[in-house]
């Protein structure tokens, strides 16, 4: 829809701008949608913009007045008048800017006419038609009226229109008739009992109208009577429930109606009183002559007088009736979540919570508390709804929302470029599109390359350092020089390859690869009924990983030096095998991630005095890939800690950047569960831990 | 809701240019970029006051949780007011910080700005050597306010004499903004203001 702003009425009807306005909400400055009324000040807005203005101030966004959510009451009325205002602004812009524009053209004609019209009203024809014909009248009425004889375009066209809602209209009365029996009188009752509550504007008129019936009622009582004492006639078991909801109202209103109200409220509370309530009419119909209430006691529920020998019987009925409309109420209305402080409520309690809503519960705290709040907010905004979303749909909404948000201003314009690969796919098909994706994203590639490039050389100087330091390493200092030191390595590795369209390629080539893994993974992912094997299998490898890595622990430092000294080659061959191995295991993508991961900081540790020329031949893809990984997280230091914890990753989706944070960040998750213990596994330079995933890598250990 | 803040803005964008009082007034917005969150806005200085004549330019950025936060409005043109920071053109008015309200629009700050020139409030001051200048010696402050905005916003009729006052600090070798900032807080002592520059 477009955007529709006051100011598309013309400067000559400040009236119709005025009406727009009135109809909006100042928050969003759009038709109010479930508008709320704050009842100290009678400033409206819509449900969802003033809950939300709550959050930073407790006050009306118009006179600063005090004023909290709970204060807050529905006005349905407005709601209504702003649907069919909507409704029918199109039509009404149209009429009035033709009119305008007639108005503007024909200025002097028109002045010719107010005086062929004054001569008319001297002429004796009726004032009424010449205050039609006069287009200079500005008020709404004028123009309408104005509009109508000329019989030119806009005529045409508003009819429909008219014929449309005063069918509508008829529509609705065609609802609420209910009993062809009662006619009219059930009609009205019906529709002052349905909307009473939300539109006191008409109380009164129909309160009066409602007197007429009930007297109609009772006098047309000699031929109804029979079939409501029997109650056999669904007729007046639909028309006498809603006598009764009329009946307290026109109480109040008339004295006359007082009297008659007995008659028809006591004719069917229930099976067992038919009898004494019917036997009760006959009097009661006699009884619409004033001062005939000797035997009676007002009923203290419904203010009804009733004979006081069924005063007990009558109250109960009552009171059970109100108590039946109470608790219809309370379910009408749902519940609002209540607002809760975040800081107290623990993780486990709000994931719980946002699955319960079905919630997506990924990201940090914040980012999931922000988006529980925003469901709530949503939620109790549809609350206010006379017909309220489903907690699904809003959840669904926000989500949406979400990612509009997240997803950065140049990217969303952009068109995204997404590899496809599906199972069914022949092997020209994938590399088809392969070609396409590495084309369409060729800029990216080249400059992830040169960044990486740009950080090599800032790295090599300083691992030479490192390297230096290296075996003297305490066991405080070593995770952060380790870091280090991998990068160095890996950069060092990838230095010596030539790099150029191969690399490009290769790369890439990689990059694919994990992506159709990850896809698969996802989908794994997606059913968590399904047990993900291959990945339990090395989390719980991992944890046994994890306790020979804490045996390990204090000998670390003597451990790696020793690597360095005597095993590095065979070790470099091994770790590299395993690497191979895994990649080739397509399933198992846990182990591929880890094993790269724990690949690379095995080969940093065990390469760092050996040549790095054998590492580059057999790391080469391992490294490469780490290296496009880092090279999005690190293009601003270099010596940021590649630890997977420090990793922020970058929603940057379906493009190759955002492939390579996705790898990074599922690798992360992978290692938590984990509980770390690749990291610790390695950093020991324990050739079981490197080696653990594959049976002839063990062998040759031992 | 940042959906919400660009919407607002476009419309009020409209409403600005469509409302006969600031179009008589000569108040105007213009957007700087396409984005809807940064917008520059030019008022006249109000009728008598030491700022009529001049046309005064502002940055206004709209923050992306607006209209929940307040826009964050500064003058560009260099402004000799208690309120105003002479040095940042940072202002000092309640709607633009806790007092703002939802159902304020542009339109409403840019005649809050616009009232806030005619009448300044010495007591809650944003710049305190115009406030203390502004309640210690009021001529000062106006024929300072009338100078600056001759030499920055484009008002005519400066006296003759501070504008000598001014020359004769440059002739030193001084800035010419900072000779007259120095001569404004030292209300016009040339002295003290070559003391304060030397310093």
């Amino acid at each position: 829809m477009a955007l529709t702003d006051p100011t598309d009425w013309p400067g000559s009807m400040p009236d119709l701008r005025t009406i727009d306005n009135l109809l909006r909400c100042s928050i969003c400055f759009e038709y109010l949608n479930v508008a709320m009324i704050i009842p100290s000040c009678s400033h409206n807005y819509c449900s969802l913009c003033i809950r939300r203005y709550m959050k930073y101030k407790r006050q009306c966004p118009s006179c600063n007045i005090e004023v909290s959510a709970s204060e807050l009451c529905n006005n349905r009325t407005l709601d209504e008048l702003v649907k069919t205002f909507v409704a029918v602004r199109p039509y009404i812009l149209k009429i009035c800017k033709t009119f305008d524009a007639e108005n503007q053209e024909g200025c002097p004609s028109s002045d010719k006419d107010l005086k062929t019209s004054k001569q008319q009203v001297k002429s004796g024809k009726s004032q009424v038609f010449a205050s039609k014909q006069s287009p200079k009248k500005s008020t709404l009425a004028g123009h309408f009226t104005a509009v109508k004889p000329s019989k030119t375009a806009p005529v045409s066209n508003s009819e429909p229109y008219q014929a449309k809602t005063s069918a509508d209209d008829f529509n609705v009365l065609d609802d609420d008739f209910v009993s062809p029996k009662l006619k009219s009188p059930s009609r009205t009752d019906r529709h002052s009992s349905n909307r009473l509550g939300t539109r006191p504007a008409d109380d009164r008129s129909l309160v009066n109208q409602i007197n007429d019936d009930v007297i109609d009622i009772t006098e047309d009582f000699g031929t109804e009577r029979p079939t409501a004492s029997t109650s056999s006639s669904p007729a007046a078991g639909q028309a006498t429930p809603i006598r009764r909801q009329a009946t307290p109202r026109s109480n109040q209103a008339t004295p006359s109606s007082n009297q008659a109200m007995p008659s028809c409220s006591q004719t069917t509370p229930s099976g067992s009183q038919t009898t004494p309530s019917g036997s009760q009419t006959t009097p009661g119909g006699s009884q619409t002559t004033p001062g005939g209430s000797r035997d009676k006691a007002e009923c203290p529920v419904c203010g009804v007088p009733v004979p006081t020998k069924y005063i007990n019987t009558h109250l109960d009925a009552c009171l059970k009736r109100t108590q039946q409309t109470d608790t219809n109420k309370r379910i009408q209305k749902r519940k609002r979540i209540p607002a809760m402080v975040w800081k107290l409520v623990p993780d486990k309690e709000i994931k719980k919570k946002m699955r319960h809503y079905n919630l997506s519960i990924k990201g940090k705290r914040h980012e999931l508390i922000k988006r529980l709040d925003e469901f709530i907010l949503m939620y109790n905004a549809q609350c206010d709804a006379a017909n309220p979303k489903s907690a699904e749909e809003i959840a669904k909404e926000v989500e949406k929302m979400e990612q509009l948000k997240t997803q950065p201003p140049q990217l969303k314009e952009a068109k995204v470029f997404k590899l496809k690969i599906e199972k069914g796919q022949t092997e020209d098909q994938m590399e088809k599109s392969k070609q396409e994706y590495l084309s369409a994203h060729k800029d990216q590639f080249s400059q992830l390359i040169a960044v990486a490039r740009a950080r090599m050389k800032g790295v090599k100087n300083k691992s030479s350092k490192t390297e230096a330091a290296g075996p003297n390493q305490t066991d405080a200092s070593q995770d952060s020089n380790e870091a280090e030191t991998s990068t160095s390595s890996e950069d060092s590795t990838a230095s010596d390859r030539p790099v150029g369209s191969v690399t490009e390629n290769s790369a890439v080539q990689e990059l694919e690869d994990v992506m159709v893994l990850e896809d698969e993974v996802e989908k794994q992912q997606e059913d968590k009924r399904i047990p993900r094997d291959a990945a339990q299998d090395t989390s719980q490898e991992d944890a046994e990983s994890d306790r020979t890595g804490s045996l390990f622990s204090e000998g670390s430092g003597g451990e790696e030096a020793m690597g360095n000294n005597g095993e590095s080659e065979e070790m470099v061959m091994d770790t590299s095998e395993s690497s191979l191995h895994m990649k080739q295991d397509d399933a198992d993508l846990m182990a591929s991630f880890s094993g790269s991961d724990v690949h690379g900081q095995a080969d940093c540790r065990i390469l760092v005095p050996s040549s790095p020329s054998v590492a580059s031949k057999d790391g080469m893809e391992d490294s490469q890939s780490q290296n496009m990984t880092r090279a999005k997280n690190e293009t601003s230091s270099v010596k940021s800690d590649p630890a997977p914890d420090s990793l922020e990753p970058l929603c940057i989706p379906e493009s190759p950047l955002s492939v390579v944070a996705e790898t990074r960040r599922r690798k992360r998750k992978k290692q938590d569960c984990g509980s770390n213990a690749s990291d610790s596994g390695s950093s020991f330079g324990d050739g079981d831990n490197v080696l653990r995933r594959s049976k002839r890598e063990r062998k040759m250990v031992k | 809701m940042a959906t919400i803040a660009a919407s607002r803005i476009k419309r009020e964008l409209k409403e600005v240019k469509a409302d006969a009082e600031l179009i008589k007034d000569d108040v105007s917005v213009e957007l700087m970029d396409n984005s809807y969150l940064a917008l520059t806005g030019e008022i006249p200085g109000p009728k008598d006051t030491p700022y009529e004549g001049g046309t005064f330019h502002l940055k206004i950025i709209i923050p992306e949780t607006y209209p929940f936060n307040p826009p964050q409005v500064s003058f560009t043109t260099k402004i000799w007011h208690p309120n105003i920071s002479s040095v940042t053109g940072a202002i000092c008015l309640d709607i633009l910080k806790d007092q703002w309200a939802a159902a304020m629009t542009l339109r409403t700050v840019l005649l809050s700005v616009q009232a806030l020139l005619s009448l300044p409030e010495p007591d809650d001051p944003q710049d305190a050597v115009v406030a203390q200048q502004y309640k210690e010696n009021q001529d000062a402050y106006r024929r300072t306010a009338r100078h600056w905005a001759c030499a920055y916003a484009g008002a005519k009729s400066s006296s003759r004499e501070l504008d000598e006052k001014v020359e004769r600090i440059t002739e030193m070798g001084f800035n010419e903004s900072d000779a007259r900032d120095a001569l404004s807080s030292t209300d016009w002592d040339v002295g003290r203001a070559v003391e304060k520059l030397m310093s």
